[in-house]
Formats: structure tokens, C-alpha cells, sequence
């Protein structure tokens, strides 16, 4: 049921307000005033049976299986978010855990589950906060190893003064519904740099709201690739001198889709925005940019930029492209440029002509133009993530 | 060793070529002149694989075989090598790794195994030498920001490396600076062999002045009109194409 239900709601709405294509669905569902809050309690009939929590060690077990699996290391300090494994039928033994070996300078945690929604999903909250000039690198794990649950995670981010944050977000939920929701606010002068990769069957709702300060930077690679579908919405504030830097990869193939829909506002003077979203598509894949960038006359001297560029493979592909500029003041550096085609015929004969059979050709192709934005990836998970595409697998026809 | 023969071919229904006949023997370098638009391009694309053409009358033999069905890797692997006159830029593939997947590809038509990188980076790197090429091009992107000489150099390192027993270079020489064109034509001159041959597309007698041809055909509007040795070279570079119509 909820494959069908989302299903529905991306059909309805590809590119713009998937939220609203949700909210005419859970009809019967409590809305929370807030609109963040919506999808956390939506109202969802297949978790309306009992459960039972299988041990804590088991799922512990389940966690360094899973990380080994996708050839992820953890340590100590890793803020990690497990949705345990449940049975049905022991409605009374109900209890979920998130634990995080913390530093407890930076990171508030806390767990909070079922709360009083009883069937609606498992929740839970993360507070990371990071001293005025101190640094952090940390890792997030989101697991939910279960078929047809949901899991609600809520991030608040909040780098002060001067502190810098790394955080690498791994979301492994095999088959479950992921709905991640950070809030990230970058104080004057700081800077936050997020990696957020899922993993293979996975499907994700995301609704981000950044909000940077004077001076502050911020950097989000969104590569959620390998996920079944991925709908992931940003709505960004860009304060004076701040910089944002937003990229990201979609390789939907057969029965997968990911969309991203950016909203850039750029509320004060000489901020800075790049969106950079390379999608390609085979089989009957959908991959979706819709980016927005918006200069009020409040924010004189922005640069914003936008860049989508897409590759269809098949006959059967999707691909949207809607990157918009809406500006009010002259004094702007603004540049958007799409491009959507097919692999180079020329190029691919130039390759063909020195021996490189039709395949490998293609391959190789498709690797170039996935390397503009992963030679752009921060070196430490450069590597890793090539690892993870396997271009024989996207090119397939 | 290769032969066209009565070849005619269009591009959306215009007549490029119009009775091709040409014979290479093993170790023989021709030279094809002609004025622009006259099918020098489009003749070498034919034999090297390029879609878009419809061949419709003739053949094009390599070692006895009729290669105008084959697609343009099996040519290659056959040991067919264009020069491209306009070579493509592609970014975000490395130049390094593309020679080794082209060398590997090549090796293995061959019977050969392939090189590991090591062994293919050293065997790449020892003909760079002949062509005096910066060793930084071998790790950008293939020809993306290359030079206009620096493309013809990767395009003649490519030669090197892959050995092809038949090479036809499509006016490599334009866009060569003077000292450029004697170290391209070295390397060129480095693979005669008794057994390779050349096919050398130019709209000048100086490149000719350094790789002597066996023979200068003239091809003008799709046909070849006149064949002679190095002597009608110097002649087309004093008189033109003119005369050829009386
Ligand atoms: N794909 C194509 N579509 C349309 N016309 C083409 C195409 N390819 C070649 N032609 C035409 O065929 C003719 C021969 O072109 P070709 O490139 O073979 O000439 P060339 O002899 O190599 O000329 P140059 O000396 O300028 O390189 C030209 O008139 C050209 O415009
Ligand atoms: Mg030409």
C-alpha cells in the first residue's frame, strides 16, 4: 500500500510540492500544525497491527552486518538510529532504542518513540550542535531493516560561530520508508558540509530547510542514487557574503525515481548558490530537477547558478529539467543551464574507432559525465562512492 | 592489402562519392589531395565505421575481407586507425584510461594479453617521447581543452600506441606549427614498415616533404581524377586544382 500511495503522489507532482500530493491522500490523518511535522504523522493503515521488538543484540548485530555490507565503517562516536527489528503480536513488549556514543560537547540526543501515536511509525530526534569555533565530523546511520515500515528521524542541526560540521548520512532501510527531515542552521562564519548517500532498495521523503547566517557555508551532496525512489526537497536561506554548494547524482533505472526540488532564497546581499544536478536514466527510470533560485532586492551582488544536465538512456526514461531564476534586482550574477540528450554519437564513435567495443564505449561515457560531480565530492568519500556505481549496471539497455 | 572499389556513397540522399577506386599494397603511403568539400573526410570516416552514410554501390576490403558491414571497433581491432581531422573532445574521461582500454581492446583482437597499468602506462609514456607530447595531457580529460596541435599529437600518439597495420591520417598536418609537423612526421616515419600502410589526407606538399608518398591521388567532387607520384604534389602546390579541368 504505501508503494501505491507514493506512487500516486509522484505521479501527481513530480517536480513541485510533493507535500500537498501527500497531504489530499492521509486524508484521515491528524495534521500537526507544522509543516514539518506532516509526514512524520501520517497516518498509515499497514502499521495498524501489533509488534513485538526482537533483542536489542540482535539488531546490533543487524546494524554491523548492514554497515559491512555496504562496505561502511563506523566507530564509536557515530550517532546511530536503529528501527528495531519488530514481530507482530506482542503489542506490550513495543519499545525502540536510537543510541549514540556521543561527544557530549556537540550532541544532544535523544529518542522518543511512538510517542502517542501508537501504529503511526517509529520516530526519532537528533540534535547535533557544534560549539562556537569547535569542529565536528560525524556519522548519522539510519536503519530500518523491515519491509513496509516507516521510519521518522528529525535532525536539528546547529553549527554556532565559526564551528564546522562534516556529517555523513547513511540511510539503510531495506525496503522501508525513510522520512528524513534536518533543519540546519549555520551560524556567522561557520561552515556544514553534508554527504547523504542511501542504500540500495531503500525510498526516502526529505524535506530539509537550511538556513545560513552572514558568511556561513554550506555544502550538501545528495546521493541517493541507489534508493528505489528518493523525494527530496531543500528550502534554503542564503544570508549575506554566504555560500551554498548543492550537487548532486540521479541514476534512476528500471522501477526507480528520484527528484529533487530546490529552493534557494536569497535574502541579503552578495550570497552565493550553485545547484548541480546530473541525472541519468534507463529503463523506465524518472529523475526530476526542479531548482529555483530567488534574488529579492534585498540581496544585491548574489551569484546564483544552476546547472542540470541529464542523460537518457532508454526510450522508456523520464527526465524533467526546471531550473528558474526569479529575480527582482539588477545588480545579480545569475546563470542557470539545462541540458538534457542522449550519449554523444560522435564521441561514442571516436571511442568505437580506436578499438573500445559499443558496451565499454557507452560505459565510458557515462562514467565521464558522472565524474564532474563525483571529482567534485569531498576527498574522503570520493573513492567510496565510485565504488558504489556500477556503470555496466546503469548503462544496461 | 586494402582496396576500395567503385565506391558511392550519400549522406540524406547527396551524392558524396562518386566511384572510389583506390589499392593500397602492405608498406605503400598515399597521399589524397583535393579541394574542401570534394570527400576526403567522409571517404576516411566510411572506412573507419562512422554511421550516417549509405554506402550504395562498391566495397572496401581489408586482407581480402569486405569490412562494410563491420562496426567500427571490429575495424579497428582489424587494424584500421583514423586520424581524425576534427578529433572529439569528451570530457570527464581520462585520456590515460582511454588509451589503455583502446590499447587492451586492441591487444586482445591481437591474441595478446593485456598490460596491466604499469606496463601500459610505460609502454604509453615511451611514445609519447616520439612525439614530444606533455606528459600532463595524459592525465586531463580526452582532448577537452587540448590545443588544436595538442589534439593532432594525441591523435598520432594514438597510432603509436595501438600499431595499426593500415593508418589513415586525415590532414593531421593542419594546426601543426612548423617544428611540430617534423616531430609528428618522425613518428610517423618510426612505423613504416613493409607491412603497414598510409593513408595520408593533406592540402599540403610540406608534410609530403617529409613523409614521402608512393603515390598523390587527386579527388575532387567525390571522384579520384588523377594519380600520380610526389611529382604531382609539387604540381598542386605550384598550380592548384585548375589545370585538372582541362
Ligand atoms: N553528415 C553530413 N551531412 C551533410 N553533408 C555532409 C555530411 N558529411 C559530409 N557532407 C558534405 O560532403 C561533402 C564532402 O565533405 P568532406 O568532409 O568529406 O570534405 P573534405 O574533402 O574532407 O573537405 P576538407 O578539405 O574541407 O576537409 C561536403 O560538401 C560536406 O558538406
Ligand atoms: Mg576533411
Amino acid at each position: 500500500m504505501t508503494d501505491s500511495i507514493i506512487k500516486q503522489c509522484l505521479q501527481k507532482d513530480y517536480a513541485g510540492n510533493h507535500l500537498d500530493g501527500l497531504k489530499s491522500l492521509w486524508e484521515d490523518a491528524t495534521w500537526p500544525s507544522s509543516k514539518q511535522e506532516i509526514w512524520r504523522y501520517a497516518k498509515l493503515q499497514w502499521l495498524n497491527e501489533p509488534w513485538e521488538l526482537v533483542t536489542r543484540k540482535e539488531t546490533q548485530e543487524a546494524y554491523n552486518v548492514h554497515l559491512k555490507q555496504y562496505d561502511l565503517s563506523s566507530n564509536e562516536t557515530d550517532l546511530v538510529c536503529i528501527q528495531g527489528k519488530f514481530l507482530p503480536n506482542s503489542v506490550d513488549e513495543i519499545s525502540c532504542f536510537s543510541h549514540g556514543h556521543l561527544d557530549a560537547n556537540h550532541v544532544r540526543w535523544s529518542d522518543d518513540f511512538f510517542n502517542q501515536l501508537g501504529w503511526l511509525g517509529l520516530s526519532d530526534w537528533a540534535n547535533i550542535e557544534v560549539a562556537e569555533g569547535k569542529h565536528l565530523d560525524q556519522q548519522l546511520h539510519c536503519m530500518l531493516d523491515q519491509e513496509n515500515k516507516w521510519q521518522n528521524i528529525k535532525l536539528t542541526i546547529n553549527v554556532k560561530k565559526n564551528a564546522h560540521l562534516r556529517l555523513r548520512i547513511n540511510t539503510i532501510s531495506v525496503h522501508a520508508v525513510t522520512n528524513l527531515s534536518i533543519n540546519v542552521q549555520v551560524e556567522a562564519g561557520g561552515s556544514c558540509q553534508i554527504v547523504s548517500w542511501a542504500s540500495p532498495q531503500s525510498k526516502l521523503l526529505m524535506d530539509h530547510n537550511v538556513d545560513l547566517k552572514d558568511r556561513a557555508e554550506f555544502r550538501y551532496d545528495a546521493l541517493n542514487f541507489e534508493a528505489a525512489w528518493c523525494h527530496e526537497r531543500i528550502y534554503m536561506t542564503v544570508g549575506s557574503h554566504a555560500s551554498a554548494y548543492l550537487a548532486g547524482l540521479l541514476l534512476p533505472s528500471s522501477g526507480q525515481s528520484d527528484h529533487k526540488a530546490i529552493h534557494a532564497h536569497h535574502i541579503a546581499p552578495a550570497g552565493q548558490s550553485m545547484q548541480k544536478f546530473y541525472s541519468v536514466a534507463n529503463g523506465n527510470g524518472l529523475a526530476a530537477f526542479h531548482g529555483r533560485a530567488i534574488v529579492g532586492h534585498e540581496a544585491p551582488k548574489t551569484d546564483a547558478r544552476q546547472l542540470a544536465r541529464a542523460l537518457m538512456l532508454s526510450k522508456a526514461c523520464e527526465v524533467y529539467s526546471r531550473p528558474e531564476l526569479e529575480i527582482d534586482i539588477d545588480d545579480v550574477q545569475c546563470q542557470h543551464g539545462s541540458s538534457i540528450g542522449e550519449l554523444d554519437t560522435k564521441a561514442l564513435f571516436y571511442l568505437r574507432s580506436r578499438g573500445i567495443d559499443l558496451n565499454e564505449a557507452k560505459a565510458m561515457l557515462i562514467e565521464g559525465f558522472i565524474e564532474e560531480i563525483v571529482s567534485d565530492l569531498d576527498q574522503a568519500v570520493q573513492s567510496w562512492i565510485r565504488s558504489r556505481i556500477t556503470i555496466h549496471e546503469i548503462g544496461k539497455v | 592489402m586494402f582496396s576500395v572499389s567503385n565506391l558511392h556513397a550519400s549522406v540524406d540522399d547527396k551524392k558524396i562519392l562518386k566511384g572510389i577506386e583506390i589499392d593500397v599494397k602492405p608498406g605503400e603511403v598515399h597521399a589524397i589531395m583535393g579541394p574542401n568539400g570534394s570527400g576526403k573526410s567522409t571517404l576516411a570516416n566510411l572506412v573507419a565505421g562512422k554511421y550516417g552514410y549509405t554506402l550504395n554501390e562498391g566495397s572496401i576490403t581489408f586482407n581480402g575481407q569486405d569490412i562494410s558491414d563491420l562496426e567500427p571497433e571490429e575495424r579497428a581491432c582489424l587494424g584500421i586507425f583514423l586520424a581524425f581531422q576534427y578529433p572529439v573532445a569528451i570530457s570527464g574521461v581520462n585520456n590515460m584510461v582511454f588509451l589503455q582500454a583502446a590499447l587492451n581492446s586492441v591487444r586482445k583482437a591481437r591474441g595478446e594479453l593485456p598490460l596491466d597499468a604499469m606496463d601500459a602506462i610505460a609502454f604509453i609514456k615511451e611514445r609519447m617521447k616520439l612525439v614530444e607530447m606533455k606528459s600532463d595531457l595524459l592525465q586531463r580529460s580526452l582532448n577537452t581543452g587540448f590545443s588544436g596541435g595538442e589534439k593532432k599529437r594525441n591523435e598520432i600518439l594514438q597510432m603509436l600506441v595501438l600499431e595499426p597495420k593500415l593508418a589513415i591520417l586525415d590532414e593531421t598536418d593542419s594546426g601543426l606549427d612548423i617544428d611540430a609537423l617534423k616531430t609528428v612526421s618522425d613518428g610517423v616515419n618510426h612505423m613504416r614498415s613493409p607491412n603497414r600502410s598510409f593513408i595520408i589526407v593533406t592540402h599540403y606538399q610540406r608534410l609530403l616533404d617529409h613523409i614521402k608518398p608512393d603515390f598523390v591521388h587527386v579527388l575532387k567532387d567525390g571522384k579520384i581524377i588523377k594519380s600520380g607520384n610526389y611529382e604531382l604534389a609539387l604540381k598542386l602546390e605550384k598550380e592548384g586544382y585548375g589545370w585538372l579541368d582541362q
